[in-house]
């Protein structure tokens, strides 16, 4: 397969920094002057399929970088960005993060719209995220938490049988 | 006050607040003094609508909380199902959080991130952080996006656009950065043993393993199969990494054979004037400080011996003293024997008193003047 971003790294193209886990280069197609990818060294596509420590290791990266960029460039602001999936606008099939330096009118702008959304969409918004968020940490459960009522009372009962065949036999 | 109601400016509205018009005339200044950082960052604390969100004064729509980060969704989305997570504490930017909490954020937002994919049946998501008013922060509290993102939304926002860049400039930023960054990720660099090693060339390689015994034992007892503990030993591949093997294989095996002194000869002849000029240079320093330190050892010496023969005459005049005293009036042949036999016997004494201590010749000198 054919990826641009590992194709930087082999070729080492405008590369800034690289440890064994993480490659940070200047952007092919900047959308600023002082643009900085920062890449996983190994091919993955999406931000879910990183393993945690170097997603935390490259996030650690970009803050460091995002600090260079800031008195390199004399900027007076930075965006840290992740465009994770096809719709998100991901151009590359490789996990990227993209460190950007702002300035005042540098033709860039971040603020979007808001959208309008009602009370009840948003409550039900809250309750279905909500509840995936409850797994954050945790491995979700497959088997669902009813199969162990069924077995206490089957438990019950055999005790119940047991108690009186008891009963009956003196 | 009232006497300085005449001189007062009453059109406070030109200023932005009623401190910074008094401030202007000096009449505060006694009473209040200038804030300083602390006390700058609890009053944007107290003014934070986020840490107002997070202490429960505002109301919120809550999705995850755990005891460092608290996630709700955003009043004024950019889609549906647009999260906002942020530390409890109150960092302003990223650059002033610690890294622990940047580690803990971020490990959070994939989890949010994975989440929301699968409560909202998307495809993406957008991460996106803002450090400073200009890049689009509107609250002084550090937050993470994480925005929910379908085909066709409506959201481009984040579609990065492309502008052309020099070349030359590009080549300029790449060194810039470089040399910046190989200082500010130097501890990640050490972590991962990636700081020197990589520096270092041939020669200095050479030079360290023989001026390192261990290593270099260690390399010639496994002088045979090399290329493969090298390849098994992370730090040791690092330093290898790029290195004519075959060529230091060489050098070792010749050191090991007690040839050291041909292979740096050998290494000499080969090397650049550079180096022969180095060299030369730091034989002449290791001349010259021997020959310094043989001088000084030279006047030591001499000191020693001045007080050895000052402490011989004496010695000498002491005990003949003393041979006096204690025989007084006998044959004067008989004593005159025996300083002579003193005399001659003079030189063995004196050569057992010169291994003894200074202080022990003190305590014998002050013995013979009781």
């Amino acid at each position: 397969m054919n990826c641009p971003v590992c194709d930087i790294m082999d070729n080492e193209h405008f590369v800034i920094y690289q440890d064994k886990f993480a490659v940070a280069y200047l952007s092919q197609d900047p959308a600023v002057e002082g643009h900085v990818v920062i890449a996983p060294r190994n091919h993955i596509p999406i931000l879910e399929q990183v393993p945690g420590e170097i997603l935390e290791h490259l996030f650690i990266i970009a803050n460091r970088i995002s600090i260079s960029v800031f008195e390199l460039f004399n900027a007076q602001g930075t965006n840290i960005i992740v465009n994770n999936g096809i719709p998100a606008g991901q151009n590359m099939p490789h996990f990227s993060i993209s460190v950007l330096p702002r300035k005042e009118n540098d033709g860039l702008n971040f603020r979007w719209a808001p959208k309008q959304i009602s009370e009840q969409d948003m409550q039900g918004v809250l309750g279905k995220v909500k509840d995936r968020c409850d797994y954050i940490g945790h491995e979700v459960p497959k088997q669902a938490p009813v199969v162990v009522d069924k077995k206490e009372e089957l438990v019950v009962e055999e005790v119940d049988e047991r108690i009186k065949s008891l009963e009956r036999i003196p | 006050m009232k006497h300085l109601g005449g001189k007062l400016d009453f059109n406070l509205l030109k200023y932005n607040n009623v401190w910074q018009a008094l401030n202007k005339y000096n009449i505060i200044f006694c009473i209040m003094p200038e804030l300083t950082n602390e006390e700058k960052l609890s009053q944007q604390k107290e003014q934070c609508i986020f840490c107002q969100v997070i202490s429960g004064q505002k109301p919120a729509l809550k999705v995850y909380e755990d005891n460092k980060v608290v996630a709700i969704l955003d009043i004024g989305p950019a889609n549906k199902g647009h999260v906002l997570l942020m530390p409890k504490e109150h960092y302003s930017i990223m650059p002033l959080m610690p890294e622990d909490l940047i580690r803990h954020i971020f490990k959070i937002s994939k989890g949010i991130s994975q989440a929301l994919l699968k409560a909202m049946l998307v495809s993406g998501t957008n991460l996106f952080i803002a450090n400073g008013g200009i890049a689009g922060q509107q609250i002084p509290h550090f937050v993470v996006h994480i925005i929910p993102r379908e085909k066709e939304d409506g959201v481009d926002i984040f579609d990065l656009r492309r502008i052309n860049v020099d070349t030359n400039v590009m080549l300029e930023l790449q060194k810039a950065l470089q040399g910046n960054l190989h200082l500010k990720l130097q501890d990640k660099l050490a972590e991962q043993g990636l700081l020197k090693e990589a520096e270092i060339s041939e020669e200095e390689l050479i030079n360290m393993i023989k001026s390192n015994l261990q290593l270099r034992d260690f390399l010639l007892k496994n002088i045979e199969n090399l290329e493969t503990v090298v390849n098994a030993n992370p730090q040791l591949e690092m330093m290898f990494r790029g290195k004519n093997v075959a060529r230091i294989k060489e050098v070792i095996l010749s050191s090991g054979e007690d040839k050291q002194l041909e292979a740096v000869g050998n290494l000499l002849k080969g090397k650049k004037v550079n180096r022969k000029e180095e060299r030369a240079e730091i034989l002449k320093e290791i001349e010259t400080g021997a020959t310094e330190e043989t001088s000084e050892e030279k006047a030591l010496r001499e000191k020693l011996s001045v007080k050895k023969n000052e402490e011989r005459v004496k010695k000498a005049k002491f005990k003949k003293k003393g041979n006096d005293s204690e025989e007084p009036e006998n044959n004067d042949g008989e004593s005159k024997f025996k300083n002579s036999d003193d005399a001659s016997g003079e030189s063995d004494s004196i050569d057992e008193e010169s291994e003894t201590d200074l202080d022990d010749i003190a305590n014998l000198l002050s013995g013979g003047n009781a």
